[in-house]
C-alpha cells in the first residue's frame, strides 16, 4: 500500500502518523510469522497514547522487539524513530513495501518466539493511562539495517531499521 | 461534497449506503466507534456491546484501509446496509456529513455482518472473531460479502522460518 496526500493540517498529520504506524507495526508482526490477537488487544491504548505524544512531540520511537520468552533473548528488534523538523514538502506518504520485502530476505522469525511493543517518549511527556514504564531487552551484537523514511506527514518523517543478530 | 454521501453505485442499488470519514479526519479506532454509533446507536444494547468487543481487529482492517473500496455488508430484517470509509483527500474534502443516522437500528433484530480485510490477515482476524461474535465474519477484499456462523479459515502457505540455532549461535561463538 502506498499513499500519497497533499493537504495538511497538524491534527491531519498527526492522524495519518499514528494510522501508518499502528497499520507497519501490524505488518511487521504478521509478516514476521507472529499472531497480531495481541496487538488488536492493545489497538486502541496504542494508538491513543502515540496519538498524544505524537501531538506533544515527545514520542521518540515506537520499536517492535521480537525474544525467545524462554531464553529471554532478543531476537530482532523493529525501530520506528520519529524525525521532527523533517522539513517535508506537505504531503503525507506511506510506503510499506521495503519492509514486506525486508521481511521475506529475512524470512520469518523462530517459533515460539514472541513480541512486545515499546514506546519511547521524551521524559517529559505527559502521563497516558494505560502505559507504564519497562526496560528494553540488550540491542547486544545486533546491527542495524537502515530502510530510512517510509513514512512521513506535515514536517514529521519516521525513519525505519531492523536490527538483527549477525 | 454531502450528496456523495447518500449516493448508491448503480449496480448495487439494493442496499442503504454510508461511507464515513476516516484517516486522517478520524483515527481507525474513531473511525470504528463511529460505525458502532450507527449501526447500534444504544451504547448499553448486546449489540452495541458486541461490535466493541471487536473494536481492535475493526481497527485492523479499517487501517489497511480494507473498506475503502470493498464495503462493510450487514443484513438484517431483509435489508443490506454498506458502510465503506473515506480515507486521504477523500476523508478530508468530505468533513462532518457521514453520521446520517438511519430511520431504524439495523442490529435491533437478528443481524449479520461482514467486513473486509486484506486477504493476508483473514485468517488471524477471523481466528479471534470467533470467540468475539457469533455475527460477524471477515472476508478479503474483492470478494463478495458472505455471512454465516461458521468461520473458515483458508490454510495460509507455511513459509519458511529461520532455524534457532542460526539465529543465537553469536553468543557461543562469541564466549572466550
Amino acid at each position: 500500500m502506498s499513499t500519497r496526500t497533499y493537504i495538511d493540517t497538524k491534527a491531519y498529520s498527526v492522524a495519518f502518523l499514528a494510522d501508518k504506524l499502528m497499520y507497519s507495526v501490524k505488518e511487521i508482526i504478521r509478516g514476521s510469522g507472529l499472531d497480531p490477537v495481541k496487538l488488536s488487544q492493545q489497538w486502541n491504548t496504542l494508538e491513543h497514547g502515540i496519538t498524544r505524544w505524537l501531538h506533544t512531540q515527545d514520542l521518540m520511537r515506537v520499536s517492535v522487539e521480537i525474544f525467545h520468552p524462554k531464553k529471554n533473548r532478543l531476537i530482532g528488534r523493529w525501530d520506528m524513530e520519529i524525525i521532527y523538523g523533517y522539513g517535508g514538502d506537505g504531503t503525507m506518504h506511506a510506503d510499506m513495501n521495503p519492509i514486506r520485502q525486508m521481511i521475506e530476505r529475512e524470512g520469518q522469525v523462530p517459533e515460539h518466539c514472541d513480541y512486545r511493543i515499546m514506546v519511547v517518549a521524551k521524559p517529559t511527556a505527559d502521563e497516558v493511562h494505560g502505559w507504564g514504564d519497562l526496560n528494553e531487552y540488550d540491542i547486544g551484537q545486533s546491527k542495524p539495517r537502515r530502510l530510512g523514511y517510509l513514512l512521513w506527514a506535515g514536517d514529521t518523517a519516521v525513519d525505519y531499521s531492523y536490527w538483527k543478530k549477525s | 461534497m454531502s450528496e456523495v454521501q447518500f449516493h448508491q453505485k448503480a449496480t448495487r442499488t439494493d442496499a442503504i449506503v454510508r461511507r464515513v470519514v476516516s484517516t486522517p479526519v478520524r483515527s481507525a479506532s474513531d473511525t470504528w466507534t463511529a460505525i458502532c454509533a450507527l449501526l447500534a446507536p444504544d451504547p448499553t444494547s448486546p449489540a452495541r456491546r458486541e461490535l466493541n468487543r471487536m473494536s481492535g481487529l475493526a481497527c485492523a482492517a479499517i487501517s489497511s484501509e480494507a473498506l475503502q473500496q470493498d464495503p462493510l455488508e450487514l443484513q438484517s430484517q431483509g435489508l443490506t446496509v454498506r458502510i465503506y470509509c473515506l480515507h486521504g483527500e477523500d476523508a478530508i474534502m468530505t468533513p462532518g456529513y457521514d453520521l446520517h443516522e438511519f430511520a431504524w437500528c439495523p442490529t435491533e433484530a437478528e443481524w449479520r455482518m461482514s467486513i473486509p480485510c486484506e486477504a493476508s490477515d483473514l485468517r488471524w482476524l477471523n481466528r479471534e472473531l470467533a470467540s468475539l461474535s457469533e455475527c460477524a465474519i471477515f472476508r478479503p477484499v474483492g470478494e463478495a460479502a458472505r455471512f454465516g456462523g461458521v468461520h473458515t479459515f483458508e490454510e495460509p502457505v507455511p513459509k519458511p522460518r529461520r532455524g534457532l540455532a542460526n539465529v543465537l549461535k553469536i553468543g557461543a561463538f562469541f564466549r572466550p
